[in-house]
């Protein structure tokens, strides 16, 4: 069973088409990563595959569950790190991981587990408002981790933090995918998504425009062996603002 | 059964949350306060009058003893003034805002002139029936000095409860109950949600086991428990002028449910605080006008029918209702019906609107 199937995924906003037929599929244990440029429908596919966003036609499985007639039995087999720091800023990381240990119906002491894990053990009772936006990242990390999910879905989880802060959460993700566990990563740091994952697919417009290895993406759409992960999203997806410039 | 069980259990949790989380937020918490307030000081206002001499008195006349007086003043500052009744029926329908019914016997004139101390019989409302020794001792003496001579004001068990179609402190009651519900409602739950739509821990939410509509009903159960805290707090300081407790808490579940499901209409479709405060202006005033005025006799029949027709109106009087006596079912009916109404499609609007949220 793969761990994530997409076939023809499609969504559409008011007539305008944000994510246009995609398919793929997601092997358990493997890093994916979802790259594309601003609006090309990362975060519009991320909200199908977690049953926030219902798909305006094709079909898609997680964990062998479909997104929207299965859409219960998906949600306690995935976690999410959004693209912004949702926690409730009133209340502790502690009570924050507390309430959602609830949710899902998970014994407390998995609570002080995770927090561990992300080694906020010793802030743990501070009010969120006062973390750092590394720490917060790492209770986001934290609450995604709380039920032990299948697939982990990570929207960007590195952006605006400090470099051995992003290193630390690497480090983590690629813990996680050693232990078994499916990452779903988008990224817009070419580097980290090249260091991370097993395979990547670039999304432009709706469109997947490649998908494969780094390593073979490189080989056959690079132009030599120095070509980086970021020299081909930028090529492929249409967005080289220094070709635009030299072209006029 | 175990969808009715998980959705108990997921309602519960988030409600709690939202319970403790409304106490740690200082806006709501000075809101809540603000609210508390402003129930015991309209409570102290409207009801303990602290600095209120003024004694309205209905006289019913058996006799013709000729000593029916306009208003009088005593030494100790207080006024009484006077309205005759025609009958003992007339002087309770005429008791309305009145503080005493007071029966003049028809041999009144006779003991007075032959040395006896007069007994008059007095009548109060059920809201004063448990100071019925005080209200005897504080009216004998009044009247001892009014008539100049040792006078026997008797209640007893003449306890006078208001009749359903006359306005007076049940209809201020009842309206007062309205204002604090809905208010206290509208300024909670739309934050709420509001809050976690800003956030974005709505998204958080959504992601977990829990379905929208355990979501909503966490709100709403945030939402009555606070509307327990203000309107339970009204409803205690009122009880002494309720009646019919079966009918009080029909109507109070009612004026709870419907501000529960407008609040929850108001936070579903807002996306900013500025809205909340057009929402809210709005809804208060179609809310607020309509069970203010609708018992006003000076207004035409039509715009009073009209206003009746509100369901907060239809809430404000079957609260009324519970404060009064010779309520029919024929009046009851109608109320309920538009409260009933009025309740489904405002809980319908918000399921829709829930459904629709995952389409966005």
């Amino acid at each position: 069973m793969k761990a994530i199937e997409v076939l023809n995924l499609t969504r559409s906003f008011n007539g305008q088409c944000a994510v246009d037929g995609i398919s793929f599929e997601v092997e358990p244990g493997e890093i994916f990563g979802f790259l594309g440029p601003n609006g090309a429908g990362k975060t519009t596919t991320i909200r199908m595959l977690t049953s926030q966003l219902l798909p305006t036609s094709g079909t898609a499985k997680v964990v062998g569950f479909d997104i929207v007639i299965q859409r219960q039995e998906v949600k306690p087999r995935i976690g999410v790190v959004f693209d912004n720091q949702n926690i409730y800023e009133r209340m502790s990381a502690h009570e924050n991981l507390d309430f959602f240990a609830r949710l899902y119906r998970i014994r407390k002491d998995r609570v002080d587990e995770v927090l561990a894990q992300v080694d906020l053990t010793g802030r743990a009772g501070d009010k969120v408002q006062k973390y750092s936006n590394g720490m917060k990242q790492r209770v986001l990390i934290a609450r995604a981790l709380l039920h032990r999910p299948e697939v982990l879905f990570l929207d960007e989880p590195t952006r605006g933090l400090d470099p051995h802060i992003a290193r630390d959460i690497r480090a983590l993700i690629l813990n996680l995918a050693r232990e078994g566990m499916t990452v779903f990563l988008t990224t817009h740091y070419m580097e980290e998504a090249d260091q991370l994952s097993q395979r990547v697919a670039f999304l432009d417009k709706g469109h997947i425009v490649a998908l494969d290895t780094p390593a073979s993406l490189k080989a056959v759409y690079g132009k030599d062996d120095k070509t980086t992960l970021e020299d081909l999203f930028i090529q492929l997806t249409g967005n080289d603002l220094r070709s635009i410039c030299e072209e006029q | 059964m175990n969808t009715l069980i998980d959705t108990l259990f997921m309602t519960w949790i988030i409600g709690s949350k939202d319970i403790l989380d409304v106490l740690k937020s200082k806006s709501s918490r000075t809101n809540l306060l603000l609210m508390i307030v402003m129930v015991v000081f309209f409570y102290w206002m409207g009801t303990l009058r602290p600095f209120d001499k003024d004694i309205s008195v209905v006289v019913y006349d058996e006799g013709n003893t000729n000593l029916m007086i306009d208003k009088v003043s005593l030494e100790n500052g207080a006024q009484f003034s006077f309205r005759e009744a025609s009958s003992l029926h007339d002087m309770e329908a005429k008791m309305a805002n009145q503080n005493l019914g007071l029966v003049l016997p028809a041999d009144l004139d006779q003991i007075r002139t032959g040395g006896g101390t007069p007994v008059l019989k007095g009548y109060i409302f059920w809201v004063d029936r448990m100071k019925v020794a005080a209200l005897e001792a504080k009216y004998s003496q009044a009247f001892s000095e009014i008539l100049g001579q040792p006078v026997q004001v008797i209640i007893g068990g003449n306890i006078v409860i208001p009749q359903a179609d006359v306005d007076g402190m049940q209809t201020t009651i009842a309206y007062q109950m309205i204002y604090f519900i809905f208010t206290i409602a509208l300024l909670l739950i739309p934050q709420l949600m509001l809050e976690e739509k800003q956030t974005k821990t709505m998204d958080a939410l959504l992601t977990s086991p829990a379905s929208p509509g355990q979501i909503v009903l966490g709100k709403a159960l945030a939402g009555f428990f606070y509307i327990l805290v203000t309107g339970g707090l009204a409803l205690t300081l009122f009880s002494r002028y309720i009646v019919r407790w079966g009918l009080a808490m029909a109507a109070f579940l009612g004026i709870a449910l419907l501000a529960i499901g407008l609040g929850l209409v108001v936070g579903s479709f807002i996306r900013s605080m500025k809205q909340v405060g057009l929402w809210m202006l709005v809804l208060m005033l179609l809310l607020v006008i309509p069970p203010l005025f609708y018992m006003e006799s000076n207004l035409k029949a039509g715009i009073r029918m009209f206003l009746t027709w509100f369901p907060s109106s239809a809430l404000a009087s079957l609260f009324r209702f519970a404060c009064t006596n010779g309520v029919t079912v024929a009046q009851i009916l109608p109320n309920l019906a538009v409260v009933v109404i009025s309740i489904a499609l405002t809980f319908g609007l918000v399921i829709w609107k829930v459904r629709r949220s995952d389409r966005y």
